[in-house]
């Protein structure tokens, strides 16, 4: 163990700092190549619906800790439904949020599937 | 002499480490002030700092297993015949590798906060990863430029190293360190995330969310990191208890304290929407109290057993502690207007008001122990004069404070949110009550048969009204804990059984696995409760010290003495040598009504590098009733004459079972539920984003902990342990005992011990001299009095109640009784003031108009659907 730890520790260090050099690499592709930008813009929406994606699951958890609370006695009906009452008012707000921020994205769905279904007739009666 | 010149490698490792730190700092302020496509290039950056971090770290460990002496860090604190696993330890055995160590758990936490943020919270990652890097920064510039590991010692070579304390050759040194920083370094990612909510603004629950579990992850850390310190003190310094309440002890307890108030209060804010400030103000207190601890420790200001030598970097800690304290009250005042409560409380007697209480004791004996671990620095700056505070004075006021503590964490629980009701709280504290009240019943009339009585005559720590109130109080403790965690541990099963009865019922389950699926689906809070139920077991070891036994005597071989109902034989006494030091032990063997319970062989170790410094090796049979502890002072080689002293302490094991429990629940709090892991497999979103990868990665750290303390555990209750300070006096007399615990030795090498425990040369002449004095009808007071005149202030182990030394206590008293008084009355108000609006509101919000009723329609139903969609509890 003695002769071996000596050279596990240098080993670990080069390789330490060949990840670092990678990194540095990687960090000046990102500030001079650009290289993930693309990545980048095209995926901070994403992130940010994971995010209220993660509180709505916290929320929603939170009316059914509310629900349990009630049923082991330890909330009246009358503070359930106000507790109650402020985190749908916090799940729906969520819920909108995640909903326009598909909005156009459906819309633009909803307009491509208009099209395909006013072009199929006329597809029928050219067939026929 | 290794090929490699890594005294100068390392430091221009150390250079390029705060130069990629410097750029990933700038990178991601640039991200974040409207450039975010360069934040992957900040994340690279971060991952560099931290990847060059550990390359330091590595150089470090490879010159103390390869003997670089000419590296002075390496020459002082390592020799050629410790054992590989020592020089491994030996990398944070003093200042500056500590400092470097420190460093690098900074960076591990760093990049595990990195990886986490690359597809989560795209608006507080680069500040984030911005404070991240201005804590690493700090570390950096203090090690460059005032404690560099890697600085070469300027005289020439030399052919062996001075070697390691032999304090710290212990098995506990590997563990309990590296976790106990774990615990103070990881606070630095929840205070990232505040500071990085406070400069975006996003004050809402983003940021709590966020920070869930990387807190609870800190905390688990940094308690179960003191309860390992209580371990190796126990084991090691051969004092016989287990905390001391030393600076550096201190230092680590006043984090845990204001983080155990945040994790709490915190729930208000999820829950209601109030304390915003309270939260963020928590959350930035618990990481400047980690560098104040720090501060207090490495700065060498205030004398401590094992803290650092006194050095220059004390003033950079200052400084950063003042830059902290400006920036965070800055940004707190900035941000106000964002951070107003969306709730007032509605009654007095509701959860929010439980858990504000509780805050309010957590803090108050947060301010307690920092205002007696700094009062010999306020001593000194004011009269220049300084003066010493000792265990009994923390012991003596901390039992009061415990107890209410105790009783809140029973309250809390139980009690509902918004507003309890007679019914409700009928029903819910009936039977833990009834419970606890009759198991005090139970020991009141049994308790002094069985060795464990309600009330203890207790040693009063001043000659005033105060001193004789606290011990009454002290000696009551024993009762009062029984009373109080029987209460708690009733809330708790009470908890468990109704949440339980609840899931069968709607759920038709048998009952273990109702009780499997409500612990799986609300892991946080029953996790919570496990943790609770940790604590009561471990305050029911501290309560065991109450009953100590403790006997001192000079034995021959083949001789016994008695100590409770044990008796305890010297056999005889053997040596043994290894490369590193010379062993005397005494084989010794325990009885009970003449049946031997088992062997136990106290030492003496001489190590080869420090043969001026023996230390004590204590030998400790443990059950689960008491432990017996024996410390061997001395054995003469010739005459065979040996010096013990034996200490009988009831229920300590129960610490370290309540320490085993508290990591469990935890475990059970902190790792992923059923639905988050479900969600993670089917995520359309890519895997990094899911919340699976963190807490795995928690999960891993939380098994290598168990198996590091199951491990450890197993060998600490079969064996021994050393110090070099203390030892064994014989006293003769209640009054002896008395004084020699009120008056520490000043012989200039032991400063902080009190004669009772010293056995330096100084401490026995003196010692002598105080007998006759005894001897001559001079009361306690008296001579303790004279002492102090002899040797100033700083020689008695706990200030007098008068003059300024008073404010010790009265301070925080005051402080205590008035913010009690002032939550009572903010309470009031709020209380008020929610009368006041609900009565605005009657009548319900406005009607909603046309679409927007419409719209509010669907989105009910579409929650219901989701809430339809999800498993109850």
């Amino acid at each position: 163990m003695k002769g071996f730890l000596p050279i596990a520790f240098i080993v670990l260090s080069a390789g330490g700092l060949l990840f670092a050099i990678s990194f540095v690499w990687a960090t000046l592709r990102g500030l001079l190549g650009g290289a993930h930008e693309a990545h980048v813009s095209q995926s901070s929406a994403a992130r940010s619906r994971a995010d209220l994606l993660s509180e709505k699951a916290a929320v929603l958890r939170s009316i059914k800790d509310l629900e349990f609370e009630r049923e082991v006695g330890k909330l009246s009906d009358e503070d359930f439904h106000r507790l109650e009452a402020e985190f749908r008012q916090r799940a729906k707000r969520i819920i909108k949020q995640l909903d326009d921020e598909l909005r156009e994205h459906r819309e633009k769905a909803e307009k491509l599937l208009a099209r395909e279904l006013e072009a199929e007739p006329k597809l029928e009666k050219a067939s026929s | 002499m290794p090929a490699i010149d890594i005294a100068s490698l390392g430091t221009a490792v150390l250079c390029a480490v705060l130069v990629a730190c410097g750029c990933a700092f700038s990178i991601a302020v640039v991200s974040a002030r409207g450039r975010g496509h360069l934040f992957p290039a900040a994340r690279n950056a971060a991952y560099a700092t931290c990847a060059l971090v550990a390359v330091t770290v590595c150089l470090l460990a490879y010159s103390f297993q390869a003997h670089d002496f000419r590296i002075r860090y390496v020459a002082r604190y390592s020799d050629r015949s410790m054992p590989w696993w020592y020089l491994v330890t030996a990398l944070w055995g003093g200042q500056d590798g500590s400092l470097l160590w420190w460093c690098f758990l900074v960076s591990v936490w760093t990049a595990l906060a990195v990886r986490y943020l690359k597809h989560r919270y795209v608006e507080l990652a680069p500040y984030v990863i911005a404070t991240l890097m201005s804590i690493i920064g700090f570390f950096t510039v203090l090690m460059l430029f005032a404690a560099n590991p890697f600085s070469i010692a300027a005289a020439t070579v030399p052919l062996d190293g001075e070697g390691l304390n032999p304090l710290l050759q212990n098995y506990w040194m590997m563990i309990h360190p590296p976790t106990l920083y774990m615990g103070f370094v990881g606070w630095s990612v929840p205070f990232a995330f505040v500071v990085a909510a406070l400069i975006t603004g996003r004050l809402k629950d983003e940021w709590i969310y966020a920070v869930r579990r990387w807190a609870l992850a800190a905390w688990t850390f940094l308690a179960f990191g003191n309860l390992l310190g209580g371990l190796w003190s126990y084991e090691e310094l051969g004092w016989g208890g287990y905390w001391a309440w030393d600076p550096v002890e201190n230092a680590a307890f006043m984090p845990l304290l204001v983080g155990t108030a945040y994790l709490h209060s915190v729930m208000i804010q999820e829950r209601r929407g109030m304390l915003k400030v309270w939260n963020v103000f928590l959350l930035c207190l618990t990481f400047i109290m980690t560098i104040f601890g720090t501060f207090l420790t490495r700065s060498g200001l205030i004398a401590s057993v094992h803290s650092f030598a006194r050095s220059d970097i004390g003033i950079y800690f200052a400084w950063y502690l003042l830059f902290l304290v400006v920036v965070c009250l800055g940004l707190i005042l900035y941000r106000l207007p964002l951070l107003r409560a969306e709730n007032k409380i509605d009654s007095l007697l509701s959860r929010e008001f439980a858990f504000l209480l509780q805050n309010w004791v957590l803090l108050g004996m947060m301010l307690f122990v920092l205002l007696a671990t700094t009062f010999p620095l306020i001593s000194e700056w004011i009269r220049g004069e300084t003066v010493t505070v000792g265990p009994g004075f923390y012991n003596k006021w901390m039992v009061p404070l415990g107890l209410v503590l105790m009783l809140l964490t029973g309250i809390g629980p139980l009690i509902s949110w918004r507003r309890a009701t007679g019914k409700n709280l009928m029903r819910a504290f009936l039977k833990p009550t009834l419970a606890a009240v009759i198991a005090l019943v139970l020991q009141i009339v049994f308790g002094k048969a069985l060795g464990f009585p309600a009330y203890v005559e207790s040693e009063a720590i001043y000659d005033t009204l105060t001193g004789r109130v606290l011990a009454v109080i002290y000696g009551a403790s024993p009762g009062m804990s029984v009373l109080l965690c029987t209460f708690v541990t009733g809330t708790i099963v009470q908890e468990f059984w109704r949440g339980t009865a609840v899931r069968m019922k709607n759920s038709k389950e048998n009952v273990l696995t109702a009780l499997i699926e409500l612990v799986a689906r609300a892991k946080r809070r029953y996790g919570g409760y496990i943790v609770h139920a940790g604590i009561i077991s471990m305050y029911l070891g501290f309560t065991g010290a109450a009953y100590d036994t403790d006997k001192e005597s000079a034995l021959r071989p083949g001789q016994s003495m008695e100590v409770g109902p044990y008796q305890v034989r010297y056999d005889k006494p053997r040596m043994e040598v290894d490369p590193n030091k010379r062993m005397v032990f005494t084989d010794m063997t325990v009885l009970k009504d003449g049946e031997v319970l088992g062997h136990v062989e106290p030492a003496k170790f001489i190590y080869r590098t420090h043969p001026d410094m023996p230390t004590t090796e204590v030998a400790i049979r443990s059950t689960l009733r008491d432990d017996v502890y024996v410390i061997m002072s001395q054995v003469n080689p010739e005459t065979k004459l040996g010096t013990f002293r034996v200490i009988v302490r009831p229920l300590v094991v129960w610490i370290w079972i309540g320490g085993l429990m508290f990591l469990f629940g935890a475990f059970v709090a902190i790792s992923p539920s059923i639905q988050e892991l479900l969600e993670s497999v089917k995520s359309p979103f890519p895997r990094s984003m899911s919340l699976a990868r963190p807490a795995m990665a928690t999960w891993f750290m939380l098994v290598l902990l168990a198996a590091l303390l199951l491990l450890g555990g197993g060998v600490a209750m079969a064996q021994d342990s050393s110090s070099l300070m203390a030892g064994t006096v014989a006293m003769n007399s209640p009054e002896e005992k008395q004084l020699f615990d009120r008056v520490l030795c000043q012989c200039g090498g032991c400063a902080r011990l009190p004669l009772s425990g010293c056995i330096c040369h100084w401490a026995e002449e003196k010692r002598a001299e105080l007998r006759q004095d005894l001897a001559a009808g001079k009361p306690v007071v008296e001579i303790q009095d004279d002492y102090a005149e002899q040797y100033g202030a700083k020689a008695i182990a706990i200030p007098r109640d008068k003059g300024l030394d008073r404010a010790l206590w009265a301070v925080p008293i005051a402080a205590f009784v008035l913010a009690a008084g002032g939550i009572t009355v903010l309470g009031r108000k709020w209380v008020k003031r929610s009368a006041q609006s609900r009565e605005l509101q009657v009548g319900g919000e406005p009607a909603e108009q046309g679409d927007k009723r419409t719209e509010s329609r669907e989105l009910d139903e579409k929650l219901d659907a989701e809430l339809k969609r999800m498993d109850p509890l």
